[in-house]
């Protein structure tokens, strides 16, 4: 198989993101992670990006008073 | 699912209590439409919107196995139309460029607030996040275009699968791809100043 570019890498990296990355392709991807800083750096930065938006609505902070009581008018509560 | 997308009764437990869906879910409701709408009031509309029909449907659920998905989906189709009722009431306006990944606005000071990079064994939830970080994320995610902070909102945000996101948007499953692949390099430009910088990370 033809070694992966960075270009390629790139338009990989919604699957890397997520997973699903065919099972053909992963060493290849395995092997250009291993050896291009750039595209490793790509990759860990995008997923830091994802966990640390993913704990958003963790600790959602509890709405403010004032929304709380006005919604809870609306809605007859 | 009954014929409009509410939960069926399909277990014996008493319905949820008006009460219950307010403190459990208000929250939730509210934060995703404020991140989907950008702004607060609107959010508010949404959230009452939302609860009101909850409220109205709470004795067709029986327990509530069923009810964060349903209340997801009933969320972002009433900010979706929302939006789309603002942007009529605003259609003598120049529409802005479709295409743009991120709206304009300045830009934060790099490293203004420092992120703190998740450890590789870190389960979501075992990230704390302080007010300015949570602050700093939101700052990034309100800067991406409607299009594709949607996309990003629900896949890396609420952790939708790209199948369930084309589904809830209407779009085809490349759409979702193309739109998250683009937010997910902005995000990551916009937020990089912020991450601690381990050995051979991006430049």
């Amino acid at each position: 198989m033809t070694p992966l570019t960075c270009d390629d890498l790139t338009a990989l990296l919604n699957d890397i993101l997520n997973d699903e990355v065919e099972l053909h392709v992963r060493a290849e991807v395995e092997i250009h992670l291993g050896i291009c800083p750039h595209c490793g750096g790509l990759v860990a930065a995008c997923r830091a990006t994802i966990t640390v938006t993913r704990a958003l609505p963790t600790c959602e902070p509890p709405l403010p008073a004032d929304l709380e009581a006005r919604l809870r008018k609306r809605c007859g509560g | 699912m009954s014929t409009d997308g509410s939960p069926t009764a399909l277990a014996t437990e008493p319905p949820p209590t008006p009460e219950v869906v307010f403190r459990e879910y208000a929250p939730r409701i509210y934060h995703l439409a404020r991140r989907m709408l950008n702004n607060d009031a609107d959010a508010e509309d949404v959230t009452g919107e939302v609860l009101m029909q909850v409220v109205r449907k709470l004795h067709t659920f029986r327990g509530d196995s069923s009810l964060p998905t349903w209340l997801h989906r009933v969320t972002v189709n009433a900010a979706l139309a929302h939006r789309e009722k603002r942007a009529s009431r605003a259609r003598h306006e120049t529409a802005t460029g479709d295409d743009s990944v991120f709206d304009s606005g300045p830009a934060d000071p790099p490293g203004a607030v420092r992120l703190s990079r998740p450890k590789a064994h870190h389960t979501t939830a075992d990230v704390v996040l302080a007010a300015e970080q949570r602050a700093v994320i939101e700052k990034a995610v309100a800067r991406l275009s409607d299009q594709f902070r949607d996309v990003f909102v629900l896949a890396d945000v609420e952790g939708l699968a790209n199948t369930e996101i084309a589904d809830v948007l209407g779009l085809s499953l490349s759409a979702v791809k193309s739109r998250l692949h683009r937010a997910r390099l902005r995000m990551r430009e916009l937020l990089a100043p912020h991450f601690d910088h381990p050995e051979g990370d991006d430049r």
